[in-house]
């Protein structure tokens, strides 16, 4: 299998007035895992059904290996799609529906039986060769759509939600399917999700996008720790954003004023444009925050008061005001939080270091 | 109050009346089909097969029973076609006047059965196929083209509209994927379309009667018995274009509903 | 150049599902009423129909009285019969919609498409024999000491058929409209103390409005088009429109007038049909 570059230059879409896709430029590096993230409107799905060709861009290029796709109908490109809906053929059983792909481009019948059991086996359902789809459990599913995805062995895989519809606990088991197939196989996938645990367990680098442009493109820990923008962080994990001023610019650091009172950052790369009295406007994830029963007296320390918590798993989301009601919210292990001996109402005290607060570039001009 | 029993039990009295009312005649004629009387009345006389003997051995009826089997198989088929293509239209794609393309399409039952007759003996004159088999055939084409269309578009919507979409995702071109995709999709409500246009053409009389000239279908030859005298031929005839029609709609209704529902979640 | 470019922005797939069901349709359905209509303005001479623009069988057919009876007639027949069929089928739908299950329901609907397929000629030919003189009906009230009631011949005989022909569909558009409405809509009107009765004027009915005007109207439209049962249990004293149609095509060999006829109740079920649309889907 031969792996796929993929470039977006100036490319738009519009349906009728209502514009979809703003003009956006990127690359999807051969055999990379590349997550398309936004919620539903935000472009990412046109964004790839016109990868696909079931779009065809207002304006702009995209090039498949370096050769211009605009022009290619959807059945003469090699960029099969994983569907949302799965899609697969209800009148066929599960080897037609892997054999159709070989079928229609003439491959001779022994072939196409001989390839499709072969992914059958490897996606390790080739005891449900001859079942109808409908007798198959989601999963099971997933692996059929797969397997007719792969075997035309095609540069690129496009995936579009497509574990939407599975159980918590099969989306985990699918996820590790994925990345290892992925893995193995060397070719590029592209993966539209509004989900970010999916895309952030899975890709190599993540696309974020909102109403048709791209906010930010990077590796899942870049747009986790350093969003680009507002949206971004509040889009991606728990993020406390504090609006402020730059009291004192350091070379290494600056010293805020917030609603939280005085807040010390670090300096990171590439953000240069501080001035002194600007407008900041500073985030800290939720899991970066330190709780402690007594004042530790140490940097960015605020005294806070508890008043809600909500579990998911193995993590706890608490959520505690300061005496002027501004909220923060707090991740952490259940394991961490037990000899906090936390009560509704209590108060204590959080601290983190300033290495952990960013900065979000866009408004420094205030 | 909404479980008042006496009120629900008169309701379902009513109902039932109503079903005998309408299911009368249908019942009043195949029992008469078996009844000897000449005029039949209540006691009934004694069993015969004499009507159907008499409709057996006559060759006008074996004549109207070819007739009405080549039309109807000609117009379910062209109707069927029709139909479909209709539907897939409309199923598939927006465009200007979509409006008025349907209604051209779906109109032809709001147009009382007289008047098309009229019109269209009018205009198979003026083409110089009156009174051939072809006008019979083109007809009721147009007759059965809706109903084909409703029941085909029902069965087009349960489809996954990514279906046609994968294929060509897979390398089908657009007619590879009418040919492997849509029509096996289709299939069941294409066989219920055939079945039920086949039963719309083998009933209808009023168009048949204006422009089949000689070539008569059995509800012509049946609307003639009647202009004559009572004749219990007519529910030997009746029975037997009951049986067929029938047996049409039930196949038609298994291939509609007793499919496994196919969209995927 | 620009002729080019059109063919070869042209779909052809798109196209191959298109344009055969245009070119059918205006051929055989859409040319055969216009061409009726100008048959209308044509001119019989020595029993030959000649092609011209002559208002001269509209002013006749016009000043006859019997053609206006006829209309009169047509139209009060069929107002008669969708007034009953919508009367009668109401309760049948309300039972078959609220006070029956799912399966029951659907069985019900299977029985009320059977007469859609079996011959309407037979059926009438069926109460054709139960109502005469001697017939099974004036048989049994015999025997109760009632009639013989003359029924064939009577507008009421010609109901009955038209009820024949239209009470199954009446009560599948009403028990399909009525199936739809949302029942906690009806809930809450019996929460708020609305009786049955209250529930079904101010609830039910405006909630099911359209599928009850569409089964009228369809009614309308069928009873107003039919020749059989005004002839064969009506007795066709004085004739309905559409068998006048007939009779002057038929036996007058008069085919423009009877387009005339044609053209005339065409007009009028399209007069009813957009007003009954209009109020179906007239905002509250």
């Amino acid at each position: 299998m031969s792996e796929g570059q993929i470039v977006f230059e100036n490319v738009t879409k519009q349906f009728g007035s209502a514009v979809a896709v703003q003009p956006i430029n990127f690359e999807i590096k051969a055999g990379e895992f590349l997550a398309i993230m936004g919620s539903s409107g935000c472009g990412k799905t046109t964004t790839l059904r016109m990868l696909a060709g079931l779009e065809t861009p207002s304006s702009g290029e995209i090039r498949l290996n370096g050769v211009r796709m605009n022009e290619l109908k959807a059945h003469e490109r090699e960029t099969p799609l994983v569907w949302q809906t799965l899609a697969l053929f209800p009148f066929l059983n599960v080897i037609e529906n892997v054999e159709f792909g070989l079928k229609m481009r003439g491959v001779e019948k022994s072939e196409c039986t001989k390839r499709s059991l072969k992914w059958l086996k490897r996606m390790e359902i080739e005891q449900f060769a001859n079942r109808s789809i409908d007798q198959l459990s989601g999963g099971q599913r997933q692996r059929v759509a797969l397997a007719r995805a792969l075997v035309t062995e095609p540069p690129v895989l496009l995936l579009d939600e497509p574990l939407s519809a599975l159980d918590q606990n099969l989306v985990v088991r699918m996820q590790s399917v994925l990345t290892r197939l992925q893995k193995e196989l060397g070719i590029t996938f592209v993966y539209v999700t509004h989900s970010q645990s999916e895309a952030f367990a899975m890709a190599d680098r993540v696309v974020i996008m909102s109403e048709g442009v791209i906010e930010q493109i990077g590796s899942p820990k870049e747009i986790y720790r350093n969003p680009a923008s507002r949206f971004v962080a509040e889009f991606v994990g728990t993020n406390n954003i504090i609006s402020g001023y730059i009291k004192e610019l350091n070379e290494h650091s600056m010293i805020c004023n917030t609603a939280f009172g005085v807040i010390e950052s670090n300096l990171h790369d590439g953000n240069n444009s501080h001035v002194a009295g600007g407008a900041v406007e500073l985030v800290i994830s939720a899991d970066m925050v330190e709780l402690s029963q007594e004042k530790t007296s140490s940097k960015n320390e605020i005294q806070i008061q508890f008043i809600a918590e909500e579990f998911t798993g193995s993590v706890v989301t608490l959520y505690f005001e300061d005496d002027n009601k501004n909220e923060l919210i707090v991740q952490k292990q259940q394991r961490e939080i037990e000899p906090l001996e936390l009560t509704y109402g209590c108060k204590i005290y959080a601290h983190w270091d300033p290495i952990n607060v960013f900065c979000i570039p866009e408004v420094n001009a205030g | 109050m909404l479980n008042d029993k006496s009120i629900v039990w008169l309701l379902r009295i009513y109902l039932l009346l109503v079903f005998v009312f309408i299911f009368m005649p249908i019942v009043t004629s195949v029992v008469f089909s078996f009844n000897s009387d000449r005029f039949p009345s209540l006691p009934l006389g004694h069993f015969t097969w004499n009507w159907y003997d008499k409709v057996y051995n006559d060759p006008e009826t074996w004549d109207a029973i070819r007739t009405s089997i080549i039309v109807a198989l000609s117009a379910s088929l062209l109707a069927t076609i029709i139909g479909f293509c209709t539907a897939y239209t409309d199923f598939r794609y927006n465009f200007r006047f979509k409006n008025a393309y349907l209604a051209l399409a779906l109109l032809p039952p709001t147009i009382p059965l007289i008047i098309l007759a009229l019109a269209m003996l009018a205009w198979f004159s003026k083409l110089g196929i009156s009174g051939q088999i072809w006008a019979l055939i083109i007809a009721h084409t147009v007759l059965g083209a809706p109903f084909a269309m409703a029941i085909i578009r029902l069965r087009l919507q349960q489809m996954d509209k990514d279906l046609e979409s994968a294929a060509w995702n897979l390398g089908a071109s657009e007619w590879a994927t009418m040919r492997y995709v849509i029509i096996p999709f289709a299939l069941p409500s294409i066989i219920s379309a055939l079945c039920l246009t086949m039963a719309v053409s083998f009933d209808e009389f009023a168009i048949a009667w204006f422009v089949s000239g000689l070539n008569k279908s059995i509800p012509v030859v049946i609307l003639e018995i009647l202009q004559g005298n009572v004749d219990p031929q007519i529910n030997a005839i009746g029975s037997f274009v009951f049986a067929t029609t029938m047996t049409l709609v039930v196949i038609a209704q298994l291939f509609l509903f007793t499919k496994k529902p196919t969209t995927i979640k | 150049m620009i002729f080019s470019n059109w063919i070869r922005s042209l779909d052809v797939y798109a196209l191959t599902w298109r344009l055969p069901v245009i070119i059918w349709q205006v051929l055989f359905f859409l040319a055969p009423l216009i061409f009726m209509i100008a048959m209308s303005f044509f001119l019989v001479k020595n029993y030959r129909m000649v092609e011209a623009f002559e208002l001269v069988n509209w002013m006749k057919i016009f000043s006859k009285g019997y053609f206006w009876n006829s209309y009169g007639l047509s139209l009060g027949l069929a107002a008669l019969a969708t007034f009953t069929a919508s009367c009668i089928a109401f309760p049948a739908s309300y039972c078959l919609a609220f006070k029956l299950s799912e399966t029951a329901r659907r069985w019900a609907i299977f029985f009320l498409i059977i007469p859609f397929f079996t011959s309407y000629l037979v059926r009438t030919f069926s109460w054709y024999v139960l109502m005469a003189e001697s017939g099974v009906v004036n048989n049994i009230i015999g025997h109760l000491g009632i009639g013989p009631i003359k029924m064939l011949n009577t507008m009421f005989a010609t109901n009955i058929g038209y009820l024949t022909l239209t009470l199954p569909l009446v009560i599948i558009l009403q028990t399909l409209s009525m199936a739809s409405i949302d029942k906690n809509l009806i809930e809450a009107a019996h929460n708020l103390g609305a009786g049955r009765v209250r529930a079904i004027v101010s609830v039910i009915i405006p909630a099911a409005r359209i599928g009850l005007i569409i089964g009228a109207l369809f009614c309308f439209i069928l009873s107003f088009g039919d020749f059989v049962s005004p002839y064969y249990l009506g007795g066709s004293n004085p004739p309905t429109l559409p068998i006048l149609i007939i009779d002057t095509t038929k036996s007058g060999q008069q085919w423009p007038r009877a387009a005339v006829i044609a053209t005339v109740m065409m007009v009028t079920l399209m007069l009813v049909a957009l007003s009954a649309i209009k109020i179906a889907y007239k905002k509250r």
